[in-house]
């Protein structure tokens, strides 16, 4: 369960940046088709690819290839964050405030 | 001179330590406002989309509450039909969940997100958003009343008009409240404020 006031520890594989980003998008939106997710960060196929794959190991997001529309021939790949994901990030975002207050 | 090297050394490593923390702040402040920067994002794609929102609630509502007009007039079979008219308000009905599937569909299709029965979770949290969505729930109840009561009391095609407006209008109103939560809520800031690079820009002037 995440919960309001998470425990702050800092996690490496979350703080890059594009990382962090793709984290917080997931945290604030829930389920994001993958090429949507490229354009808001404005970052390359591979570059996303690599990142969610570095998330997917660590289990912090689940990988969905789906259909495409009307039953074409190509997949599209939503992408979510797991709960173990939604419960790093928000500690890290936690860290993170700690750090910038000074504490 | 084995004092001062001491001395030296140690002002040294506390140098060190206290530029690796403030580096350690940047890197954090600066993590936290690339959050708060994708969030704005998120908020002017829900600023962009208002309009047709607003469009898509006050049609399917105003749709409704034609419906909940009808019902007296199905009930009491004013309109003299050779069959059930309990019909129309069952197609008129199924028509608005349609419609408002299609919309919330349509809405998440365009966003490249999954379909979502609640706003994005930092409106969640905002008082200002549980507030109208309190408030869209009370007013809910004016409309179907209206429209039953008119409904019972006349059968004037003007009347329907007047009722499926006040629907419309309404939720139309309240949906453009909530919008503008939502993006107040997105836009929101949630950066703190950093102690720590107040305080070494203090150390800083002492070089000086």
């Amino acid at each position: 369960m995440t919960s309001d006031n998470p425990q702050p520890v800092f996690n490496e594989v979350i703080h890059a940046p594009i990382r962090l980003r793709i984290c917080g998008l997931l945290d604030t939106y829930g389920t994001m088709r993958f090429d949507v997710l490229r354009d808001t960060l404005e970052i390359s196929d591979a570059t996303c690819s690599k990142h969610l794959k570095t998330l997917a190991e660590h289990d912090y997001i689940q990988l969905d290839k789906k259909t495409g529309d009307g039953g074409k021939a190509y997949k599209v790949t939503w992408v979510k964050l797991t709960r173990e994901g939604k419960q790093a990030f928000q500690s890290h975002v936690a860290a993170l405030r700690q750090i910038v207050a000074g504490q | 001179m084995a004092n001062m090297q001491k001395a030296q050394q140690s002002q040294q490593l506390h140098s060190d330590s206290h530029t690796g923390n403030q580096q350690q702040t940047v890197d954090a402040l600066s993590a936290l406002q690339a959050l708060d920067t994708d969030r704005a994002k998120i908020a002017s794609g829900y600023a962009a989309r208002r309009t047709s929102n607003i469009v898509w609630v006050a049609i399917v509502f105003g749709l409704l509450t034609f419906t909940y007009w009808l019902i007296p007039q199905a009930w009491l079979n004013r309109f003299n039909l050779p069959w059930n008219p309990i019909w129309i308000v069952a197609a008129l009905l199924v028509m608005s969940l349609l419609l408002l599937i299609a919309a919330i569909m349509l809405n998440s299709r365009r966003q490249g997100i999954a379909p979502q029965w609640q706003a994005p979770k930092p409106a969640m949290r905002s008082r200002r958003y549980k507030i109208a969505i309190a408030v869209h729930f009370f007013v809910n109840f004016i409309p179907p009343i209206l429209a039953l009561a008119v409904g019972f009391a006349t059968t004037a095609w003007w009347s329907a008009v007047a009722v499926a407006l006040v629907g419309a209008v309404i939720n139309g109103a309240m949906e453009a409240w909530e919008l503008d939560e939502i993006v107040r809520a997105l836009q929101q800031r949630t950066t703190p404020e950093s102690s720590a690079l107040g305080s070494s820009a203090e150390v800083h002037h002492d070089i000086g």
